[in-house]
């Protein structure tokens, strides 16, 4: 159903419009053909980056786990950076330090002398190895590699000491995939290599969040707490990226909270297995269904009513219990809020950048705002992006013809939304800050990376209670921009 | 003064204790594998360099990573292009895919004057011959296409990449614009403009009458590199990243060089007058001003007397930042860099006092241990560090600078303001346990003077500050006595005499081995070593500690 303007408060819908977006003078017009990133060999401004980022991620979540990356000092290093300004933590983080001897010989030495080291040093319980492009082109062979390493390690420690390290590991050559693929990895690595008997039912329902947010995670949680259900939240990077400051610390750092390896060993036992990011997690939810018959639940994340309803309709079947009245309170409060504000965010015009499943799951819920999504961006190739864009159209009753990105380069996102006779918002995450600028309109930031802004990391944009969030960011955004200044007390 | 942190045999050499015939660290040498290092790549470096020359296309010939990572130098964001080399490149080489890069690239932005390549780990592994393809495409576009070779495995790290930059500048960009020497102008290589350094820098070269040519790379396109030979005079700002350039220039071009720092009052006095004196220019003005500057950090200065910094740097920055810290009244605990040369050591040793640590490619543990074991009032470092910083309690300044130049006379008050404001913040107050009862034990035989070592400690008289006055609340007796640090199998025994003490927040001894100092760290007990009478000892405790004055309890806003 198409509505036509309506008058807001006396009004016209038009008038509310600030004429703002016209583009700076030294706009240039581009070549078309060269507009689409498809169309072209070179990459402006990429949207994604490599997989070892998501499998040091993974790794992050685990309790005493620390990421090696087989690969030169960059691979790393970049990465650590990235979450210190992400997160505001430290990221422990080592590195095989490849140099040039290791890009001719192989970096066998560098492993088997980095996991040495890396223990001595650290006494980590996990260590995901998270390869690179350069190892992988250079043919390391792992396995054996590995192995090596863990006799190295027991001549020195100790068998018993040597094997209490779990090794684990995760194949993430960033030529072929983003950092939403390495985490999907390592989901999968990690139950495989740990999760390797079932002992008998533990009650338990395994979340793997995907790339979400220590304030999400802990939203999830919250959830699960009302409904009574235990769970296992794999890579639960909650606490180790949102750690208190509460001296002393022990030395060497150790951040507090992450899974431990008896959980993920405990995975083969649970109900069920709930992947929040079809993207990021999947595999490894697939993986225990396959091999142990633990039912895997691939749902969009939970962001607005319709997603948080469809994980709570899950979590409520796999573990046979009733939805509490206190979560459907939350929801209630979230409907409220939808109804208070819809007259502001209905037919805006909005564009979503960012990982595939933020771009799903925003856009489900924008949709509930009754707001018109005109270009919506996956920062990586996916084969069911655009299918499940078209469900996410059809329940939501959008008629629109949006333009969708599947995988493509910023630049081109940037172009379009330059053609655009209108755009009220831009949702997405940092790297989104200059084309919302260059367009002069507001942009509401959600998904990774967030640095350039406070506090993202740490709140919840899933659940109910995220829902309310995101969309008091997004009618205050609305509100803060569109009004005329006469007008700016109005709600 | 020992050691404060453990020097394990494979780092033997990189870590050193400052004393009259003290060696440099070594340095320079490779990462060992495994450990969590501090230092970047090659890329890193070259885009360090160059990132900020504003007129070209950046191109980094690598995977996505690469490209995205290297989008972001010193917390700003810089427009990419990247070739984005994927599977199919990777098995069947790069196909052409550079060379239609670089011609997408130029069509999409016209404007541009120049292309860099950037040769990254995967483009160097497959194997393609990148001068060759920028050449051809540099003669079909009519503008430099100039590769930089820094592959991340190349050097031990960011480095090398700086110097394969500065060799991509020297071959492509400077000197291409043909003329004579310009009288009164200068360039400044190893500048970067952060946070208006460049522009406080400017001022001051201004007053002097001269004009810079060009600033590598906070301010340079391709026609000011095409002119930097022209100018009278290379000014060396940053050792690393700008001696390569000016020993090139000299060679070529016979430009003179010079180095200075703008970092700290004495320095940046003394750089302007050297530089004065190469033009024989009257700088009379200098020494007021630095005077005023002085005057002005004074207040901030005065509360930083005989605070303990510690410094970890990338490279350069060490030597001249060192000097500034001096001139603030900081004592430096720790100079450590990422991957400084003998020279940047050299120059940091002339500001060190007695007890310095020099700690060269320090990892993340060393840093932490050091952290732990010495507790500097202040740490001054980059992203990676300073988050391990706040998580111990320690105030953090960081570098490049986030808030305000700190370069030049102006630049020393903002660097004083900034440091005092930090150390003085109050959330350092706050860290502080408060819900717990600010309860302390004295390790005393008789209850009057501090006597015993608190390994054979016996009786611990425990006390209560609430409202900073001190109440004593008991004694307590342990049986085991006479612990030895060497002798672990006692660990148990001293594990249950710092359990008696589980609710104190402070222990005064005489002296505690190290191995106690450690464990009772990891129960938020602090050791004071000390002697003297037991009420001078918590007087002294109390004043030194003035949050205890509001813990008294119906105290400090809710009344009862
Ligand atoms: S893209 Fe490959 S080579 Fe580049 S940072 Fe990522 S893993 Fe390293
Ligand atoms: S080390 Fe190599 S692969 Fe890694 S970021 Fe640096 S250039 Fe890229």
């Amino acid at each position: 159903m198409r509505l036509s303007e309506i008058p807001v408060e006396g009004i016209p819908y038009d008038q509310l419009k600030i004429e703002k977006y016209t583009c700076t003078p030294e706009y240039a017009e581009r070549p078309a053909d060269l507009i689409p990133s498809g169309a072209r060999a070179v990459v402006v401004n990429p949207n994604r980056t490599c997989m070892p980022l998501g499998a040091m991620w993974a790794t992050m979540g685990l309790h005493k786990g620390i990421p090696f990356v087989q690969g030169a000092q960059g691979c790393t290093t970049y990465v650590r950076y990235t979450f210190s300004r992400v997160f505001k933590e430290p990221a422990t983080i080592a590195t095989a330090s490849f140099h040039e001897d290791a890009a001719v010989f192989g970096g066998r030495r560098n492993l088997i002398e980095g996991i040495r080291n890396l223990v001595v040093r650290y006494r980590p319980e996990v260590i995901g190895i998270c390869t690179t492009c350069s190892s992988e082109i250079i043919g390391d062979d792992m396995v054996s590699n590995i192995k090596a390493a863990k006799a190295k390690l027991r001549e020195e420690i100790g068998r018993e000491a040597a094997d209490a390290v779990d090794i684990v590991l995760i194949n993430t050559p960033s030529f072929a995939g983003s950092h939403v693929e390495g985490y999907d990895r390592a989901s999968r690595a990690f139950v495989e290599t740990l999760a390797t008997r079932q002992t008998g039912p533990n009650h338990k329902v395994n979340i793997i969040p995907g790339l979400l947010y220590p304030g999400d995670i802990r939203e999830i949680k919250h959830l699960l707490r009302h409904m009574g259900v235990e769970g296992i939240t794999l890579f639960d990077i909650s606490d180790p990226f949102d750690a208190p400051l509460r001296p002393p610390q022990k030395f060497p750092y150790e951040p507090p909270g992450g899974t431990t390896a008896t959980e993920i060993r405990d995975m083969a036992n649970s109900l069920a297995t709930m992947a929040l990011q079809p993207h990021a997690g999947q595999a490894g939810a697939r993986y225990l269904e396959r091999k142990y018959g633990v039912r895997a639940l691939v749902g969009q994340t939970p962001v607005g009513v319709q997603g948080t309803d469809d994980f709570i309709r899950g979590l409520s079947e796999v573990a046979g219990l009733p939805v509490p009245e206190d979560l459907l309170d939350e929801r209630g409060r979230l409907v409220d809020s939808l109804a208070d504000t819809f007259h502001h965010t209905m037919m805006k015009k909005v564009a979503v950048m960012g990982d595939p499943d933020v771009v799903l799951s925003v856009t489900r819920f924008v949709l509930e705002m009754g707001m018109e999504p005109v270009a919506l961006a996956g920062s990586s190739v996916s084969k069911t992006f655009v299918h499940s864009l078209r469900e996410i159209f059809e329940e939501g009753e959008f008629t629109g013809d949006p333009l969708v990105i599947n995988g493509g380069d910023l630049f081109e996102f940037e172009e379009y939304l330059k053609k655009l006779s209108r755009l009220d918002l831009v949702i997405g995450n940092s790297k989104a800050v200059d084309i919302a600028k260059e367009l002069q309109i507001p942009l509401v930031r959600v998904g990774f990376p967030i640095y350039d802004r406070f506090g993202y990391q740490k709140r919840a944009i899933v659940g109910y209670r995220g829902g309310e969030i995101l969309l008091a960011d997004i009618v205050n955004s609305i509100l803060g921009y569109q009004y005329p200044d006469d007008r700016t007390h109005q709600l | 003064m020992e050691m404060p942190i453990e020097v394990t045999p494979d780092r033997a050499g990189h870590v050193v204790l400052q004393d009259a015939a003290c060696e440099l660290p070594m340095s320079e040498t490779a990462t060992l594998p495994g450990v969590v290092s501090q230092r970047a790549c090659a890329l890193y470096g070259a885009r360090w360099m160059l990132a900020a020359v504003q007129d070209v296309i950046h191109l980094v010939h690598g995977p996505v990573g690469c490209a995205y990572n290297a989008g972001t130098v010193r917390r700003k964001s810089y427009q990419v292009f990247t070739t984005c080399l994927d599977e199919q490149d990777v098995i069947f080489g790069g196909r052409g895919k550079l060379a239609r890069s670089i011609e997408e690239a130029v069509r999409l932005r016209p404007d541009a004057s120049g292309v860099m390549v950037y040769v990254t780990c995967t483009a160097a592994l497959i194997g393609e011959y990148v001068e060759a393809i920028c050449r051809e495409a540099a003669v079909r576009l009519g503008i430099p296409v100039a590769p930089v070779t820094c592959p991340g495995f190349c050097g031990v790290g960011q480095g090398q990449g700086q110097d394969a930059a500065a060799a991509t500048l020297l071959e492509y960009f400077v000197g291409r614009e043909a003329g004579d020497v310009e009288a009164g102008t200068v360039n400044l290589l190893g500048e970067f403009d952060v946070q208006g350094d460049l522009g406080e820098i400017e001022r001051l070269l201004a007053r002097l009458g001269l004009k810079v040519q060009c600033a590598v790379s906070g301010r340079a396109d391709v026609a000011s590199l095409g002119r930097a030979h022209r100018a009278a005079l290379n000014v060396v700002h940053c050792r690393r990243t700008g001696q390569n350039l000016a020993d090139a220039m000299e060679r070529e071009f016979g430009t003179p060089q010079l180095k200075a720092s703008f970092f700290g009052l004495r320095e940046t006095a003394a750089s302007l007058e050297k530089i004065a004196g190469f033009f024989g220019l009257a700088a009379e003005w200098i020494a007021g001003q630095a005077e005023g500057a002085r005057a002005s950090a004074a207040p901030y200065v005065a509360s930083l007397a005989g605070k303990r910094v510690a410094l970890f740097f990338g490279a350069s920055r060490m030597g001249s930042m060192a000097g500034a810290f001096r001139e603030l009244g900081l004592e430096m605990v720790l100079a450590g860099s990422q991957f400084g040369c003998q020279g940047d050591y050299q120059e940091v040793r002339r500001c060190s006092g007695g007890g310095t640590v020099f700690i060269d490619d320090a990892n993340e543990l060393e840093l932490s241990e050091f952290l732990h074991r010495r507790r500097p009032d202040l740490l001054v470092g980059g992203t990676r560090e300073k988050y391990l910083a706040h998580k111990l309690g320690i105030p953090f300044l960081i570098f490049p600078q986030e808030t305000s130049a700190f370069a030049g006379f102006s630049g020393f008050v903002n660097l004083a303001r900034d440091t005092a404001a930090l150390l003085n913040a109050p959330v350092w107050r706050l860290v502080q346990r408060q819900h717990a009862a600010p309860r302390v034990a004295v390790a005393t035989r008789e209850g009057t003077m501090v006597d015993s070592h608190f390994g054979r400690a016996t009786r611990f008289a425990v006390f209560d500050l609430p409202g900073g006055v001190a109440r004593e609340v008991g004694v307590r007796e342990t049986g085991a006595g006479d612990f030895n640090c060497e002798d672990g199998s006692a660990r148990s025994s001293l594990a249950d005499k710092l359990a008696l003490l589980a609710d104190c927040r402070a222990v005064f001894c005489q002296a505690a081995g190290h191995c106690i100092r450690d464990l009772a760290a990891e129960r938020d007990l602090a050791i004071i070593e000390t002697d003297g009478k037991v009420e001078d000892v918590l007087a002294d405790y109390i004043r030194r500690h003035p949050s205890l004055a509001g813990t008294r309890p119906g105290e400090g806003g809710w009344k009862k």
